[in-house]
């Protein structure tokens, strides 16, 4: 093992976060508020343990990194992300150590699940809040990949441990080209956001915080209400359109803005994810109406579309409780909460690519049975999904399963009903932020028992690196 | 003419023999001295053993001279150097036979720019396109298209059930704007007058506007409905070509490879195709994956006998019509009298595609027909052409041809003997191969 890359990555981990906390260290002094000694001395702590750290491990000119380096420098990478991420929480005094753990992983992880009960709360240290989000919607490694001297052919394996999917796509013969263009859209479409929320009639430090949250589908809004405190038509709207982005692969993004309209509108992926937005729409919509409750159609179809696009893009932004909502409404959310997003996206999830490959697993099953010896490879978008690649697929689908089943009983250990235990597990497995019942679109993290927490911090870091970098950390396997 | 042909393989050593039946010069090269033996012994062509891609061999052939370089031996590269160097002296026309898929671009042809080669003939290609085609037409044995698609050419099979058989061809009310062009029996091919008596399998060649023609091969053979349903024995490359080209026409495809790799890769590639990984050569499996609602049965493995006996098979399990690939053409014949609907060979399609694009200068397009006992062409009537301007009994027309349709400015008309061809018109004209030279004189208004 390679302790020093390993080492050398944390120390870009630390320092990365020091100079987030500064930029909300600003932010504080701008409004003037109470929080900015918090914030400075997180970020002094964080330069004093990062700068040696970073000095003492400077990578010699050609470093070897295997799959083991890859996975731990990103597993330890986020676990160390959020430690550092968490001072300006108990600086200020505002959360006890598991809280302040909590809310910083619900960050970075892109969750949105927070203990935040009181939100008359300064300025600078609900930037940093909301800026956690927006480090670790794109990945702060992949970020290093992108602005850091070529790491060499080892790279990809860093970029594969931390980004979503069963195989990120290598768009440019340079990974670093690569993760500059991922970045640089994600940038870009932020800006966007952020002015068109400014055009909508938003503050403009609530624009930053919101798109901060939109754009890496998070959820942590300033507001205490999230976006149903604005209750605008383009307000939603806008942000609509961005979870909508937010959720689909940006690597078809970059294909775009190259000049390949078509592989978007091709793209087998994209299409179902935006098909099973559109069916959740409609089948919601229509069972708000037809349940009887106060709802206008057109009222249901914003409610509904809002709802839907937040819940299966991961984000968990809340425009309506949802929870009042009848029963078939809340399980159609709660089943979109385990779909989630694309792959190559900032959306968690178990990724629509792998439902469909599950499915068409399923059917050639079915078509075995007529035809025993068929050959039906599954192909997404025409290309031969490789056998190696479906069996993983299959075998996270268990892994992921069995993740749900175990956190679910643990959960429940708390003395919670099931609906809180699995929804809120559901939630936070899959990055999404609000639940049902206790942890429910008006409700909080806070009433949870701290034992549950230590247990959901694990959920949502499994469920944001996508189980194997966390689990593989405790084989022995690993470690020889 | 003078044409110097490449290879005296099945495709060189028939082409050149059609060629010298319409009075051509032909030289034929091959480096095996017992085949140029034979040749020279059967054929009226000058032959020279070598090899085709040297210099020295093509200069002996007097290369330089010729109007037409064909190369056809089995090395890919050896025809398309003899092609290239036989462009760098001149020759005006060069075609090349390449089967490695390898040297050609997306459109299945090799870079003009790149090697100079006019024409290049990819027969696997060319031979999965041939069957589509006939797919396209159930019922149909062969079929062409002239004037840019508005002059269909169909073959059929005479069924016994037809009221047809059996009448005088003036009794069977075949419709007014189809002209029955041409009989096959055996392997004679003739001309009908309204007094032929057609007989069960005979082959007939039907020309008009596609609707037409559809229903006069309605008339004369029960199969003409449609199933879009085949079945495919052996998927390597001919199998996979011919299955990606039966899809892009709308076919499902049941599939039989027994190789494991090859039909994962098959299955990989094909959108609507079922791929099953067995041999596909007994009557269970055949019948369990519905051999009998099959529209088409097609056996494309590398091994001619299996492709002619499992085609056997597949029609006594009840596919309606099956179609054998066969290297030999000699056993074409045979295969289509016991019960195979079609065999097919790349090489013969190949000889006829080259033979097809030759004809340049005043015959736009021609088509070879079944066994090569005639030929359709396409011409456009030349100003000072003997035809021009007058009814076409008036003509001393060839004897052994006859004038199918003809596209005038008003459309597309089945000629009789008032119709009168104008210069500019184009005409499709069907020639039994002796009449060939004769018919393009006739139209050219070449009177030497």
């Amino acid at each position: 093992m390679n302790f020093r890359f390993v080492g050398h990555m944390l120390a870009l981990v630390i320092l990365a976060i020091a100079v987030g906390i500064l930029a909300s260290a600003a932010v504080a002094a701008g409004y003037g508020e109470d929080d900015l000694t918090a914030l400075l001395a997180s970020a002094g702590i964080a330069v004093l343990v990062g700068a040696p750290l970073y000095f003492s491990t400077r990578l010699r000119s050609r470093t070897s990194i295997g799959y083991r380096e890859g996975f731990l420098a990103v597993g330890g990478g986020w676990l160390t992300a959020m430690v550092f991420g968490a001072l300006p929480y108990l600086f200020y005094g505002m959360f006890s150590v598991v809280d302040a753990l909590f809310e910083a992983i619900s960050g970075f992880t892109t969750t949105g699940a927070s203990v935040l009960v009181d939100f008359n709360q300064p300025h600078g240290i609900m930037f940093w809040r909301s800026l956690t989000h927006w480090y670790g919607g794109m990945g702060i490694i992949v970020l290093f990949i992108a602005i850091l001297p070529p790491l060499g052919g080892g790279a990809i394996r860093l970029f594969s441990a931390e980004a979503p999917g069963p195989v990120p796509e290598r768009l440019t013969p340079h990974i670093r080209d690569t993760a500059r263009g991922l970045w640089y859209i994600y940038v870009g479409l932020s800006t966007i956001e952020a002015l068109a929320l400014l055009l909508a009639g938003m503050p403009l430090y609530e624009s930053v915080t919101h798109t901060f949250g939109t754009m890496a589908t998070g959820g942590f809004s300033p507001m205490a209400t999230s976006i149903a405190a604005y209750d605008s038509w383009p307000i939603e709207f806008i942000i609509t359109v961005f979870m909508v982005l937010a959720g689909g692969n940006f690597a078809l993004y970059f294909a775009f803005l190259q000049g390949n309209r078509l592989k978007l509108y091709r793209d087998p992926e994209f299409r179902l994810y935006l098909g099973i937005v559109g069916v959740s729409v409609v089948a919601l919509t229509i069972s708000l109406v037809v349940s009887g409750s106060h709802f206008s159609g057109l009222h249901a179809f914003r409610e509904s579309l809002f709802q839907v696009v937040s819940i299966q893009s991961t984000t968990g932004y809340v425009s309506a409780d949802f929870n009042q909502w009848n029963s078939f409404a809340k399980t159609t959310l709660l089943l979109l909460m385990f779909i989630g997003g694309s792959a190559g996206s900032t959306a968690g999830g178990f990724k629509v690519v792998r439902i469909l490959v599950l499915a068409k697993n399923a059917r050639h099953d079915l078509v075995r049975q007529v035809h025993p010896n068929a050959v039906l490879p599954v192909k997404v978008g025409g290309r031969t999904v490789p056998d190696g690649l479906r069996t993983a697929v299959l075998g996270y689908f268990f892994i992921y399963m069995l993740v749900f089943a175990v956190g679910t009983l643990l959960v429940s250990a708390s003395n919670v009903s099931i609906i809180t235990a699995a929804s809120a597990v559901a939630a936070t497995l899959n990055n999404i932020g609000p639940g049902l019942e206790l942890v429910g679109a008006t409700q909080n993290y806070a009433v949870i028992e701290p034992f549950a927490k230590v247990v959901m911090i694990g959920l949502m870091v499994m469920g944001r690196l996508e189980l194997m970098p966390i689990l593989l950390l405790f084989t022995r396997g690993f470690w020889r | 003419m003078y044409v110097v042909i490449i290879g005296a393989g099945e495709v060189g050593f028939h082409i050149a023999s059609m060629l010298t039946q319409e009075g051509h010069e032909v030289a034929l090269i091959d480096r095996d001295p017992e085949i140029i033996r034979r040749a020279s012994e059967e054929l009226d062509v000058l032959t020279i053993a070598g090899n085709g891609a040297s210099k020295r061999v093509l200069q002996q052939a007097r290369v330089s001279q010729a109007n037409i370089v064909v190369a056809a031996t089995d090395s890919d590269e050896v025809n398309m150097i003899a092609c290239m160097a036989a462009k760098h002296v001149g020759v005006p026309l060069t075609i090349a036979r390449v089967r490695n898929p390898d040297y050609l671009d997306e459109n299945a042809s090799v870079s003009t720019e790149f090697t100079g080669i006019d024409f290049v003939i990819q027969p696997e290609a060319a031979l999965a396109e041939e069957i589509a085609k006939i797919a396209e037409l159930p019922g149909a044995l062969d079929a062409e298209t002239f004037a840019d698609g508005q002059v269909h050419m169909i073959e059929v099979q005479v069924d016994e059930k037809s009221k047809a058989v059996g009448k005088p061809l003036l009794k069977i009310g075949i419709p007014r704007n189809v002209l029955l062009t041409a009989v096959l029996r055996e392997d004679d091919m003739t001309i009908p007058t309204g007094q032929t008596v057609l007989r069960a399998r005979d082959r007939v060649f039907l020309t008009g506007k596609r609707q037409g023609v559809l229903e006069a091969a309605a008339m004369l053979s029960q199969s003409m409905r449609v199933s879009k349903r085949a079945m495919l024995l052996g998927c390597g490359s001919l199998g996979l070509q011919i299955a990606t080209a039966l899809e892009t026409h709308g076919f499902r495809l049941t599939i039989f490879e027994k190789d494991y790799e090859r039909s994962v890769h098959a299955a990989g590639v094909l959108r609507h195709s079922l791929v099953i990984h067995n041999e596909g050569l007994d009557a269970d499996i055949l019948e369990r994956e519905g051999v009998r609602d099959m529209g088409l049965f097609i056996a494309a493995t590398g091994d001619e006998r299996l492709n002619m006996l499992s085609s056997l098979l597949a029609k006594r399990l009840g596919a309606r019509r099956t179609i054998s690939i066969v290297e030999r053409t000699a056993f074409s014949t045979i295969l289509e009298s016991i019960g195979v609907d079609l065999a097919l060979s790349p090489r013969r399609i190949t000889a006829s595609r080259i033979l097809k694009f030759m004809r340049s200068g005043d015959v736009l397009s021609a088509s070879i027909l079944d066994k090569s006992a005639g030929e359709v062409l396409e011409f456009v009537v030349a100003e000072d052409s003997i035809v021009a301007g007058r009814p076409l009994r008036d003509t001393h027309f060839p004897e052994g041809a006859i004038v199918g349709a003809l596209v005038q400015a008003d459309g597309v008309h089945i000629a009789h003997g008032t119709s009168v061809p104008q210069a500019g018109d184009r005409a499709i004209v069907f020639a039994l191969p002796r009449a060939v030279a004769d018919v393009e004189r006739v139209f050219s208004g070449d009177h030497r």
